[in-house]
């Protein structure tokens, strides 16, 4: 019997330590990877169209702006086709919450 | 005014934007695919669905009415300041949502603090999540485009929305956003072109405005730094928002949920310019503001527009507040079925087909009460508004704790701080505080530190759940093998 609550302890451990290990690189933050680059796309973006409007530089306003939106927005439609019709048909994960169960 | 073959292009657009909707729901089957999708949603997905869900009729037609008033500080407070205090949205709450708290904010309140709190949150949320500003924004498009009877185009409008989230659940939804959202972001952006050169650029709109507007070309609009400051800080209202709260919970993994929110912000931005400059044009043409801002702008990119197009602008922008509403109806009907329901029935969740025949049953109740609040009774429309604006003190500090802070967190801490923020934001909305430097005080500002302190006073009585949780698993699992204390 202890034997059992030993194994079924230290199985408990490992995966909680894996999950933690998972959980821990998710949460992470990548300063010198993709999320690096998107905060800075911002500061970029924001400092360029903030130069264009106090410094009347109708370019970056009239053209640039909503190019960089149309730009943009047309990229992720396009990623969406590619992607939504494997998604539509992708079979359904395992439950891993149990914690409705838990009250 | 749309032409008949617009008015085509709306109709049949609407028909095979439902058909779509139709044809993904047919992957809806259980809670997990009808309110998560899953948990599979792709990074672009959660793009389309993030951007579709926040910029609404507000977003948009609202941000050209503000910035015919506000000018360059719309861009450098309202865009720049408050998509600077998200970031720690993406960066750390998000990815913490996806891992932590697997289904909605009621449910991270009970697990955390126990059902009383779970019950004020679930109000508080159900009740924002009827969206009532926006259904009241139809009316522009509608005035606009056919000269309709504002609540004549809302009933469609909302009848679409309903349709939507009936049908498919969050899938369904999710894939209809982003055809909004593409219509929306590329209708919108493409028509600015031609009206900000239309008004001769920068020195049409400097020459316009210089003499009745000054305060409009600069950075702060005249508002004094610390007063941007506190309105920069009031831009985290979004770290409470059920959608969002949803979206980065059925994103495939954390980082997607991340990733996505970090890519909106840099089209927040560029959309922002577009609406606030498209605003200034507004004020150029009509420095009086004789006609309503908002009327006004529909209608000028209608004459801007070759007909097909004007059809395609108008599914945009109707799009934009239909996939709002469909986005809160979802969210509200997965806290009545899953979290009222749920607690009602002493924490026993309903099967699979109740729980969204249930879910489907809210979003038409959503439908015709908002509906009926937007446009029928005044009343009830400021009791909505009023209980909407007082989440924000009310579930930010226990909502951030139960995310970010692994430690300690008892009931009587959620429920005090809970309490406290709320009659702190009441008491100020009643009895405003004004000061020379700051003018009259937001409530939420106040409110804020003290509904913390109020938290971290009660953290020190009551039961700390979430070790009391453990501690029962712990005791389960001894009994189970025989070996109980």
């Amino acid at each position: 019997m202890s034997e059992n609550i030993e194994r079924q302890a230290q199985a408990m451990e490992t995966e909680e330590q894996l999950t933690m290990a998972q959980h821990k690189q998710d949460l992470k933050v990548e300063w010198f990877g993709v999320d690096g680059a998107l905060v800075l796309l911002y500061v970029l973006l924001a400092c360029f169209y903030g130069y264009g409007m106090l410094n009347r530089v109708d370019v970056i306003i009239g053209y640039f702006a909503p190019g960089v939106a149309i730009l943009i927005t047309s990229a992720v439609f396009l990623k969406y086709c590619t992607e939504v019709f494997p998604f539509a048909t992708k079979k359904k994960k395992p439950p891993v919450d149990a914690s409705k169960d838990q009250g | 005014m749309l032409n008949i073959f617009d008015t085509a292009v709306v109709i049949v657009s609407f028909l095979l934007i439902l058909r779509l909707g139709y044809y993904f729901a047919k992957t809806s089957h259980d809670m997990d695919s009808f309110y998560k999708a899953n948990r599979s949603l792709p990074w672009s997905l959660v793009v389309g669905t993030l951007m579709a869900t926040w910029y609404g009729g507000a977003g948009t037609v609202g941000t050209v009415g503000y910035a015919t008033g506000m000018g360059f500080a719309g861009f450098f407070i309202w865009s720049i300041g408050a998509h600077a205090v998200r970031f720690p949205l993406a960066l750390w709450v998000a990815p913490r949502i996806s891992v932590k708290a697997k289904g909605t904010i009621p449910e991270l309140l009970r697990l955390n603090y126990g059902k009383t709190a779970a019950v004020f949150g679930s109000i508080v949320i159900v009740v924002s999540c009827l969206s009532i500003a926006e259904v009241a924004a139809i009316g522009y498009v509608g005035a606009s485009a056919w000269n309709v009877d504002k609540l004549v185009l809302a009933i469609v409008a909302v009848g679409i929305a309903v349709a939507i989230t009936c049908m498919g659940g969050l899938m369904g939804l999710a894939v209809t956003d982003m055809v909004f959202f593409f219509l929306m972001v590329v209708s919108v952006a493409a028509v600015f072109p031609a009206m900000f050169f239309g008004v001769g650029g920068f020195d049409g709109i400097y020459a316009a405005l210089e003499q009745p507007a000054p305060e409009m070309l600069t950075a702060f609009g005249g508002i004094p730094f610390f007063q941007a400051a506190v309105l920069i800080i009031l831009c985290i209202n979004l770290y409470k928002d059920p959608a969002f709260y949803q979206r980065f919970a059925a994103a495939n993994s954390p980082r997607t949920g991340k990733r996505a929110m970090l890519m909106c912000f840099s089209i927040f931005l560029s959309f922002d310019v577009v609406t606030i400059i498209t605003g200034m044009i507004i004020r150029t043409v009509d420095p009086g503001l004789t006609v309503q801002p908002e009327v006004n702008y529909v209608s000028m990119v209608l004459a801007n527009l070759p007909t097909g197009m004007r059809g395609l602008y108008i599914v945009g922008m109707l799009g934009a507040i239909i996939s709002t509403l469909d986005g809160y109806y979802l969210v509200g009907g997965e806290i009545i079925s899953n979290d009222i329901m749920y607690m009602l029935r002493g924490d026993r969740a309903l099967p699979d087909r109740q729980s969204i025949f249930i879910a489907r049953v809210s979003t038409v109740v959503f439908g015709v009460v908002g509906l009926a609040a937007a446009f029928q009774f005044d009343m009830v429309y400021d009791a909505f508004l009023f209980l909407s604006s007082l989440g924000m003190t009310m579930l930010f500090v226990p909502m951030m704790v139960a995310l970010m802070y692994e430690g300690r967190k008892t009931d009587v801490a959620g429920l005090a701080s809970m309490i406290v923020g709320s009659v702190i934001w009441i008491g100020l909305k009643l009895f405003p505080l004004t000061t020379e430097t700051m003018g009259t005080v937001d409530p939420v500002i106040i409110g804020l530190p003290l509904s913390f302190l109020a938290f971290l006073i009660g953290n020190n009585f009551g039961t700390d759940l979430n070790a009391a949780r453990q501690l029962k698993v712990i005791d389960q699992l001894r009994a189970n093998t025989g070996q109980a204390r």
